[in-house]
């Protein structure tokens, strides 16, 4: 049929040029803002992240002076961003596990519990309770009022005080070589299991677990502990961590374990009833049931969702903006504020934030495919 | 025969004491967890009970008999309502606020029933929705004083954002997941690695970029408000997101549909239209509304780009004066309205889910 041949190549033409044209437009726009922006100002050549910063960062976990470029004053809100990021999915995920077994377990008293928690705080905003924690704590006791533990740990107004261990070379040495030694351990054992075989009979790999948690507790254990004592309005020595720290990992914390509890009990009920009837026929315990049936089998089911959440909380980091934490965000919209070079700081920031869920769904993408691997077909 | 006659039924219903006993204690140990669990809660609530009521303080004019009281001073709330609820809008005028609230209320609700979710019905509902909250809120016409977007502010201002986030993202959505699930070439792969790129952010980027950057892509008279680049920025993300559970929907339904479209002579946009859309909204309802909730939450991080909305209201409304020990109260009172929304909506979200399994 020539005549409908001939439609078809008209629609598609028109189609063609609709898309041509708005493209165009797009292009225009864009390029008259580029134009635009780069009269007023507001765009470099990315020199500035060159330029000496001229402002501190208030707590950060990696050492910041004002004389730092503004690329290195950026590496160190990467740095705090990890720093309450990953602490956060940890955290969020125990807690989130528990809740959700907790929900699908026999006890209703544990799963009536479970299931007011989840509700209260995954309907309430994240930033809405990183504030309400930042306001409590901000209102919360003065040094001189601080609450203690034992006289050791410490918690007032400014942050959180707690001992912390001053480690000789021989200390720090033993943890780091001891780490190092179960690095190799796993690869070892990974490539052994690749190839068929394994590394090491059951025994021998209990005394070097044995060895290895010594090796790491002992320093510890010998440590001599530097405990804070007050000093004037604040606390002298120990660890210390801020307010706007702990209320960001807090908030992050317990709005993220919500959303796992829930991820968590929709694995677990997942989990199809055939496989625990036949766990059950072969006369294994409850708890074996769990541990070797049910949770390894919603493990796999868990995993994309939960990586889903994983970005989610490590993108929430950004909401440190609403307490005056330094992580990225925050310091990237304070570098704005102090240069005008909102384009170069925009385009950086997001790379950065794009390598971060790169990276972190790669992770979860090699963990989906471990587990997948084993087992299914 | 016999055997048969001395064996117990397989199946016996249990007493409700049976029940309980599984339930609550089935194993000594889930018994003492069980007892541990329930006095925990006890004295949680009691606590609780006693701070925000049985020593709270209620009266509307006393916040200094608050500082007599131990528990929760909720005439702070009867003292800033008013703020918290309407921001910084002229107070004579505040009715209209209200007003322009509840004609957002009635836009959500109509929107959630079935009986409106045609396309003719829904376009009535939510631009005539968007419309009337306009011309009250905004005034300048039916003898009504103007009032700037400036001036808008709490929970008015939180419910407008959101309609207008929806009423432009949703149809972007579609858009985007049409191009997703049906173009070729350069468009989609353009298309694909802008979502993913924006989906790799957080939302908060995302409104600065659109506050900092759009003034420079369109000219300042045409959004020289704060609020509509705000509106456009969220609106951008929410397709971003919403579009993936379009495409998601659209990859549901089989291809015999489509055929049969085409089988009968219908074009492209017809089989789209009538046979492919509506049974991909319906396999995604459920991601949707989800999207809904989030996004509903979400709102309140336009109050990072000097927003003021409801949360940067109640923000306000404690830090000013010397209110500042009753934070908590404020916060849990914006954190009630905000789980009364988020909640419901996941409750309605259930409802369809359900209503939907049994129309199968």
């Amino acid at each position: 049929m020539p005549q409908a041949y001939g439609r078809a190549v008209r629609r598609r033409r028109i189609e063609t040029v609709i898309i041509l044209a708005v493209l165009a437009g797009f292009s225009l726009l864009l390029w008259h803002a580029w134009a635009e922006m780069r009269r007023q100002g507001v765009i470099g050549n990315f020199d500035v992240i060159f330029e000496m910063t001229h402002w501190d960062l208030s707590s950060t976990v990696l050492p910041h002076s004002a004389s730092y470029p503004y690329w290195k004053t950026l590496a160190v809100a990467v740095g705090n961003t990890f720093f309450v990021g990953i602490p956060a999915i940890a955290f969020a995920t125990i807690v989130g596990v528990t809740l959700g077994v907790a929900r699908t377990g026999p006890n209703k008293a544990a799963s009536t519990v479970a299931k007011v928690y989840v509700e209260v705080f995954r309907n309430v905003p994240a930033i809405l309770q990183v504030i309400f924690w930042y306001a409590v704590l901000l209102n919360g006791p003065v040094v001189a009022k601080a609450l203690s533990l034992g006289d050791t740990v410490f918690l007032a107004n400014r942050g959180l005080f707690f001992p912390w261990p001053r480690m000789s070379l021989v200390q720090t040495a033993s943890i780091v070589a001891a780490l190092v030694a179960g690095l190799v351990w796993l690869i070892a054992a990974r490539i052994a299991r690749r190839r068929g075989r394994r590394l090491m009979s059951g025994r021998m790999a209990a005394a070097a677990l044995t060895i290895f948690i010594f090796l790491v507790a002992l320093p510890f254990v010998t440590a001599e502990y530097e405990v804070p004592v007050r000093k004037g309005l604040n606390f002298r020595g120990g660890g210390h961590i801020t307010i706007e720290y702990m209320a960001l990992l807090v908030g992050l914390t317990f709005y993220g374990a919500a959303y796992i509890a829930e991820i968590v009990r929709g694995g677990l009920n997942a989990v199809p009833l055939g496989q625990i009837e036949a766990a059950r026929t072969l006369g294994l315990s409850p708890a074996a049931i769990f541990l070797l049936v049910r949770a390894p089998l919603a493990l796999r089911l868990v995993i994309p969702p939960l990586s889903n959440q994983y970005l989610f909380l490590m993108k929430g980091t950004g909401l440190g903006i609403a307490v005056g934490f330094a992580e990225l965000f925050q310091v990237t919209v304070t570098s704005i504020n102090q240069t005008g070079k909102s384009i170069d700081f925009l385009v950086v920031m997001m790379l950065i934030y794009g390598a971060i869920n790169f990276t972190i769904s790669k992770l979860m993408l090699v963990a989906n495919k471990q587990l997948s691997l084993r087992g299914s077909g | 025969v016999t055997i048969a006659a001395e064996m117990a039924p397989p199946f016996r219903r249990a007493s409700r004491l049976a029940k309980f006993r599984e339930e609550y204690a089935g194993t000594p140990a889930s018994a003492a967890l069980t007892v541990l669990l329930v006095g925990g809660a006890a004295y949680v609530l009691w606590r609780l009970l006693r701070w925000a009521v049985l020593d709270a303080t209620f009266a509307g004019d006393a916040v200094d008999a608050c500082r007599e009281h131990v528990g929760a001073c909720w005439s702070v709330i009867a003292l800033r309502y008013r703020l918290i609820l309407f921001g910084l809008y002229p107070f004579e005028d505040q009715w209209r606020a209200a007003v322009g609230g509840l004609i957002a209320l009635a836009t959500v609700i109509c929107a959630c029933i079935p009986w409106f979710w045609r396309a003719s019905h829904m376009l009535a509902v939510w631009v005539g929705g968007l419309l009337l909250f306009f011309l009250i809120v905004r005034g300048g016409v039916f003898g009504l004083d103007y009032v700037p977007t400036s001036d808008w502010g709490g929970l008015t201002l939180t419910l407008f954002v959101y309609l207008s986030v929806i009423a432009c993202g949703l149809p972007l959505a579609i858009v985007i997941a049409l191009i997703l699930h049906d173009g070729a070439g350069m468009l989609v792969r353009l298309v694909r690695f802008v979502v993913d790129a924006t989906r790799s952010l957080p939302l908060v980027t995302i409104l600065f970029a659109a506050v900092v950057v759009l003034p420079f892509v369109v000219s300042s008279e045409l959004i020289g408000e704060k609020i509509y680049r705000v509106i456009i920025g969220f609106a951008f993300f929410f397709a971003c997101y919403q579009s993936e559970n379009i495409r998601a929907g659209l990859q549901s339904v089989p291809k015999g549909q489509r055929e049969a479209g085409k089988a009968l002579g219908l074009g492209y946009w017809l089989i789209t239209g009538r046979i492919v859309l509506p049974q991909a909204f319906a396999a995604a309802m459920p991601a949707t509304i989800n999207q809904f909730v989030v996004t509903f939450k979400e709102t309140s991080l336009i109050a990072i780009v000097g927003m003021f909305d409801l949360m940067a209201s109640a923000q306000a409304a404690y830090t000013t004066g010397e209110l500042q020990p009753y934070h908590k109260e404020v916060l849990l009172f914006i954190a009630a309205i905000y789980f009364a929304g988020a909640f419901s909506l996941g409750r309605y979200g259930a409802f369809l889910e359900r209503r939907m399994a049994t129309g199968r």
